[in-house]
């Protein structure tokens, strides 16, 4: 199969995962020995994340959005070596087709058999990235031409597809979606790019509510406890458009990380609400923008559509398995369309009553 | 004469049930459906083969309608989901689903369609919230 041609592995990536994995290790190792070498630990609610990254840039493009923890001699779960070619250490995939269709993150190899269901070795390469992991060793790596060149979204959602492959393992699946709450309980915002979530999100943050990310983080289903589906944050850098920072979110700007690139969204840096056991969910909300905040109760199998698909279709893994884990989240839940109008503050006072917690016997 | 055709819901197929709807999503393609109403009740009798005939006896107890138009009903929804590949014709075999009970107030005949989404298909093509530069996204064709 022709790279870029239709989904599936290029030849060099499904030729050996094991061996790619061995090159990326020397890769990594030779631009480390030529840039300052940089340790950042992360803990995901207790999925300890360890960043091994290769010069100044690399830092500063992938740990922004990780909420760094406190080193605590415990072994990471998993560490994520991360590097680039413009310190000699050039990791070259082969050239894609440039007349076909990239299908994003579709174009992937497996190999190693299998690590608690899941495959045990994969290679991605996204042009003009690289990236793999291997859960077996409990080494991730990534791998792009200038890490001072990376887009902005691509600095707020590091190693998004890493992440997914891991936390899977960890009973885990990184949603599409916002959350938000107050009172030790969340609201998962869900809905395509333009609806608004990622303002409404920013909006709570700002208006002192719990905050675990405005574009991705990591749900977990309901436990055999009978305990509630629970949220966990991933990112603390969010991503707003100029238009809508000026005309609704003017004192997001205190939060912009730096001056957006033409064409390109601002960067916030908004720390996330400390949740270590994850933030217990109360609904799922779908919004949309809207002339006037308005709230009605919808089916979970709307909630459903607004939440799975655009998840599993940028995040590809075993898709039947993840479909059927987003189903379980939002099947204890009740879902809700928000309409959101032109003041955010309309919409978190509708949102506020379903954080109530329910009294007892009620 | 020959035997009716069975038909089965793939297994490959990822569809999950709610009190509302049932919702399906076809990955590899980037499409999406929603069955509620009567193709909500139908389409799971499919999870074991069935045939049209078949699925409608089981749903008549549920429905104020004669035979005749409930397996037209029927006939006509499975169209649509071999067209989009939600069921696939299998081998014969296995016993015909039991009819449901019946309601205490039966319902009006209605809803035996499917909705395909595909506003989500060009995330499978490029990601179109994430540009980039020379070499990198997008690389979507003119």
């Amino acid at each position: 199969m022709a790279p870029g041609s239709d989904a599936g592995p290029a030849p060099w990536l499904a030729a050996d995962t094991e061996r790619a994995l061995s090159l990326a290790r020397a890769s990594f190792a030779a631009a480390a020995a030529r840039a300052a070498r940089h340790t950042v630990d992360v803990d995901f609610g207790g999925a300890r994340l360890r960043l091994e990254l290769a010069g100044d840039a690399a830092r500063a493009t992938f740990a922004t959005a990780l909420e760094a923890a406190p080193a605590d001699g415990r072994a990471p779960d998993l560490t994520i070596l991360a590097w680039d070619a413009a310190h000699g250490a050039p990791l070259a995939p082969p050239e894609p087709d440039r007349e076909a269709p990239i299908q994003v993150g579709r174009h992937y190899a497996t190999g190693g058999g299998e690590v608690d269901g899941h495959a045990r070795r994969c290679v991605f390469w996204e042009p003009p990235w690289i990236y793999g992991y291997d859960l077996g060793e409990r080494v991730a790596w990534f791998h792009c031409p200038d890490a001072g060149g990376m887009p902005a979204w691509s600095r707020s959602q590091p190693f998004l597809r890493l992440l997914h492959a891991w936390l899977r393992t960890r009973g885990r699946l990184v949603a599409h979606g916002a959350v938000i709450g107050r009172g030790g309980r969340g609201l998962l915002l869900t809905a395509p790019g333009g609806s608004g979530k990622s303002s409404l999100a920013i909006a709570g943050k700002l208006a002192g509510w719990d905050y675990l990310g405005d574009d991705y983080v990591a749900v977990a289903p309901p436990g055999e406890d009978g305990g509630p589906a629970r949220a966990f944050g991933l990112y603390r850098v969010a991503k707003l458009e100029p238009t809508h920072l000026a005309a609704r979110l003017p004192a997001a700007g205190a939060y912009a990380l730096d001056a957006p690139r033409e064409g390109e969204k601002v960067l916030l840096s908004l720390p996330l609400t400390p949740a270590p056991g994850g933030l217990p969910l109360a609904a799922v909300i779908v919004p949309r923008v809207a002339a006037a905040s308005a709230l009605r109760r919808i089916g979970g199998g709307e909630a459903l559509r607004a939440l799975a698909p655009s998840t599993l279709m940028q995040l590809p893994g075993d898709g039947a398995r993840d479909f059927a884990a987003l189903a379980r989240v939002l099947r204890g839940l009740p879902a809700y369309h928000l309409d959101i109008g032109p003041r955010p503050a309309e919409a978190l006072a509708l949102l506020a009553p379903l954080l109530a917690v329910p009294e007892a016997g009620t | 004469m020959s035997e009716p055709q069975h038909y089965q819901i793939p297994p490959t197929l990822a569809w999950e049930e709610f009190p509302d709807e049932i919702v399906a999503i076809d990955l590899d393609r980037g499409i999406y459906y929603n069955l509620t109403d009567g193709a909500a009740d139908a389409f799971p009798a499919f999870a074991t083969p069935a045939t049209a005939a078949g699925v409608a006896a089981h749903l008549a107890p549920r429905y104020d309608a004669d035979t005749a138009a409930i397996e037209a009903a029927v006939a006509s929804l499975l169209e649509e989901l071999v067209a989009e590949g939600l069921v696939a014709a299998v081998p014969g075999g296995g016993e015909a689903p039991a009819p449901v009970a019946a309601p205490a107030e039966k319902r009006p005949l209605a809803g035996f369609s499917l909705k395909k989404h595909d506003d989500l298909q060009e995330l499978l093509v490029i990601d179109p919230v994430h540009g980039a530069g020379d070499g990198g996204w997008p690389n979507k064709k003119g």
